[in-house]
């Protein structure tokens, strides 16, 4: 290789060659390469992701995963609300506006096993405490081809720091609202042996979230308190093996804002695997994991002064999951191969009192079992420097069997015993994916796929209520389809990187929570009642932009803005749907983020958001307002092992609504939050 | 610096070395970011008179083949103000470190 340069500078200009210039030829500055916001997978498989790194985390004033994942203009929650103070079961994500519930429309993945919520597809987020993430990828556009159930969004891989090196980190803060964070990292390697150990312990008072001119004396903070145990041993025998086992303990309680209503869950979850690489350039992975939880939450009857409230549902809802895949990727030649089988169990039920005027009406409990397998293949071709092709076909098989209702004594017009048929679909998922790097700087992209996710549990067997609004069950659901594309062009022209992206999909049988015009026998008398339906189509289409830029060095401005027009097309049992917008849902969110980094001095980092006008309801008749979040975070570094920063979430001190109930009253999002703390690694 | 002056003087025929000119970064591959795989690659580059790369080589790995084949992938995109011999651009090799670093700096 030297001596070929050596000949082909001697060849090729003989005038000038590599001997006259025998001396060590010179050296330039050297050219830094950081992960970027805007990637690509080169390699692996084209499609939009965006990255958040360690040190974009440390440097966020954020305290909850979910608050920082906003920072990505794509993502949202069921509901505005931060994670610290809303219901677990309103934590459901979506990427680009795709039908927005309790449950996700996008897959969230700890180390490559899903952490979504077995039993009602929600994510617990305060599950995954911020100081061991290495790394966030936002993936968007059609997951399910890889992924399967749930990833019709897109995917959220979240990749946690591996024990390579001991090392170890401790942050603590301590804010308004006796907000309080300690989240300890350590990390050891003995031998053949990695070891890391994650605790996090997080507690705040919270803040009444009713809105003050329609608060009552019932009305009280609604606090949150968890922890979190993480550990994690990998077994390394030799450069090509590692064998792992991993395990999480997760503990948090909630008042949701008056005295009767609470919430708490615990889970327990273990994985164990390995991976393995052969001497024919295989790679091989097989994780198993599996999770038991409890989820307890009480609803109330409030009066309409929020004067006085009584009990009107208390739920428990125990689950448990046992999952595991095998999978292997293989290089030939220019192309990249990758296959596997994924297995999954779901087991779980609600387990209610349901309650009138203080008195125990009926006891209701609900339930069943489903079952999920996929196989996948996925090709990645390279045709020359220029061409990049991926294909990916999964096939999935579900069934959902054992459903049962028991109601001890029935309502009216319900049997006191029901069984469900099961029921089984196979459905597959490809996906087509087109990557040209036209010249060095620019890049064109374009994909087609398929995707699906199924009811869960909780959506074909529970009731949830926000004060005087119920939403009831529908057992007899079928899986959301959904078929889209998008293209990508992306610019980038030094300090400049910009990525556009058209978007259009189409959901099939979306599930939809669906006002009812009548009383259902499970909404009590002077309720407001919905039903989860699937609609027979709606359309999410629009387009989203991100701009990186690093004007001078120590200063980086991120600006993102995504369009979406999520709306119902074809409704037939519920005509009046067709044409509105798909509640929560807003048309346009703005983010912006720019960081000035001087670690001798100060490190600043600013984030802004603007959430524009979006709807509560089916219907389109109950608005939320637009708003705008300044989040601010300043840090110092002490010496070599140390930094402290003043953190600010809503440093303007927006008052936003973030739910409206049919009767008027207004939740607002969370106010000013300001915390000041530490970190020391060493 | 005195001997560089000196040296300077002494060999005023030298050509004046490339510079930078259009460099796109490239992406840090995800691999390597998962595996938290960091590291300089050096890498000789034979720069030819109108600036493009005519042949880029490996000088010193990063110690992961991914980013030395990043690196090279990027490098031989690159454009470069051409070395210069008595005002006239001339070809020359030059050595670009390419430092990969999960944190930024």
């Amino acid at each position: 290789m030297i001596l070929g340069l050596f000949l082909l500078a001697l060849v090729a200009w003989p005038g000038v060659g590599w001997g006259q210039v025998a001396e060590a030829p010179a050296r330039l500055e050297p050219v830094v390469v950081t992960p970027g916001r805007i990637e690509q997978r080169a390699g692996e498989a084209p499609a939009s992701v965006t990255v958040i790194t360690a040190d974009d985390i440390r440097h966020s004033a954020n305290v909850a995963l979910d608050d920082l994942l906003r920072q990505v203009p794509s993502f949202s929650l069921f509901r505005r609300s931060s994670s610290l103070v809303g219901h677990p079961t309103t934590q459901g994500v979506s990427l680009r506006g795709i039908g927005p519930s309790g449950a996700s429309r996008a897959l969230v993945l700890v180390d490559g096993v899903p952490i979504n919520d077995p039993f009602g597809g929600w994510v617990p987020w305060s599950r995954v405490p911020l100081l061991g993430i290495e790394q966030i990828e936002v993936v968007r556009g059609g997951g399910s081809a890889l992924w399967g159930n749930g990833a019709l969004g897109g995917v959220i891989n979240i990749i946690t720091r591996r024990p390579t090196e001991r090392s170890g980190a401790l942050e603590a803060s301590y804010g308004s609202y006796d907000t309080q964070n300690f989240d300890l990292f350590a990390r050891e390697v003995l031998g053949p042996f990695r070891l890391s150990l994650e605790g996090n312990y997080f507690d705040t008072a919270g803040y009444k979230i009713v809105r003050p001119s329609q608060r009552g004396s019932i009305d009280v903070p609604a606090d949150s308190r968890h922890s979190v145990f993480n550990g994690r041993l990998e077994f390394a025998p030799t450069r090509d093996l590692t064998l792992f086992v991993a395990g999480t303990f997760f503990d948090e309680d909630r008042h949701n804002g008056t005295r009767l209503q609470i919430n708490d869950t615990q889970s327990g979850s273990m994985a164990t695997g390995a991976t393995l690489s052969t001497s024919d350039g295989s790679e091989w992975k097989a994780p198993v994991f599996s999770q038991i939880q409890s989820f307890r939450s009480t609803f109330s009857t409030q009066a309409a002064d929020r004067n006085s409230e009584t009990l009107a549902l208390d739920q428990r809802a125990p689950s448990s999951t046992v999952g595991g895949s095998f999978s292997w990727s293989r290089r030939f030649g220019d192309h990249l191969l990758l296959s596997g089988v994924d297995l999954r169990w779901v087991e779980g039920e609600t387990n209610e009192g349901v309650f009138a005027n203080n008195a125990f009406v009926r006891n209701r409990v609900a339930g069943g079992e489903q079952f999920f397998s996929g196989l996948y293949l996925q090709d990645v071709v390279k045709l020359g420097r220029q061409w990049e092709i991926v294909g990916s076909l999964r096939g999935d098989y579900w069934r959902s069997y054992d459903g049962f209702r028991r109601d001890t004594p029935p309502p009216a017009g319900v049997p006191a015993r029901q069984t469900f048929s099961a029921v089984d679909y196979v459905i597959p998922s490809p996906r087509l994916a087109v990557l040209f790097h036209a010249t060095p700087s620019t890049d064109f992209e374009g994909s087609v796929y398929q995707g699906f996710r199924v009811p869960t549990l909780n959506e074909l067997y529970r009731v949830f209520r926000v004060r005087n609004d119920v939403t009831v069950a529908n057992e007899h659901m079928r899986p959301e389809r959904l078929t889209g594309g998008e293209l990508t062009a992306r610019q980038r022209w030094a300090p400049f990187d910009v990525r556009v992206t058209g978007f259009w999909n189409e959901v099939s049988d979306q599930i939809l929570n669906v006002t009812q015009s009548r009383l259902l026998p499970d909404c009590p008398a002077g309720t407001t009642c919905r039903q989860r339906q699937n609609v027979e189509l709606t359309r999410i289409r629009g387009f989203e932009t991100e701009v990186e830029v690093r004007p001078l060095p120590g200063w980086r401005v991120l600006a993102g803005h995504i369009y979406s027009d999520a709306r119902v097309v074809e409704a037939i049992r519920q005509p009046a749907l067709e044409g509105k917008r798909l509640a929560q849902v807003p048309a346009h969110i703005v983010t912006l983020g720019v960081r000035y980094d001087n670690p001798t001095w100060v490190n600043v980092a600013a984030n802004v958001r603007l959430v524009g006008r979006q709807f509560e309801d089916d219907l389109n008749t109950l608005p939320l307002n637009a708003y705008t979040l300044v989040d601010l975070q300043l840090s110092r570094p002490i010496a070599k092992w140390g930094e402290v920063f003043l953190a600010f979430e809503n440093l303007l001190n927006e008052t936003y609504a973030i739910a409206r109930t049919s009767d008027g009253i207004v939740s607002i999002g969370g106010p000013r939050l300001v915390r000041g703390g530490f970190r020391v690694t060493y | 610096m005195e001997i560089g002056a000196i040296e300077i003087r002494a060999r005023a025929a030298r050509p004046v070395p490339p510079a930078y000119q259009h460099t796109p970064v490239p992406r840090y591959p995800a691999d390597a970011r998962q595996q938290g795989r960091e590291g300089v690659v050096v890498l000789s580059v034979l720069v030819r008179s109108d600036g493009r790369v005519e042949e880029a080589r490996v000088a010193a790995s990063s110690g992961t083949a991914v980013l030395d084949e990043v690196a090279l992938d990027a490098v031989r995109k690159w454009t470069f103000v051409p070395a210069r011999q008595g005002g006239r651009p001339v070809e020359s090799v030059v050595e670009v470190p390419v430092k990969f670093a999960l944190r930024a700096p």
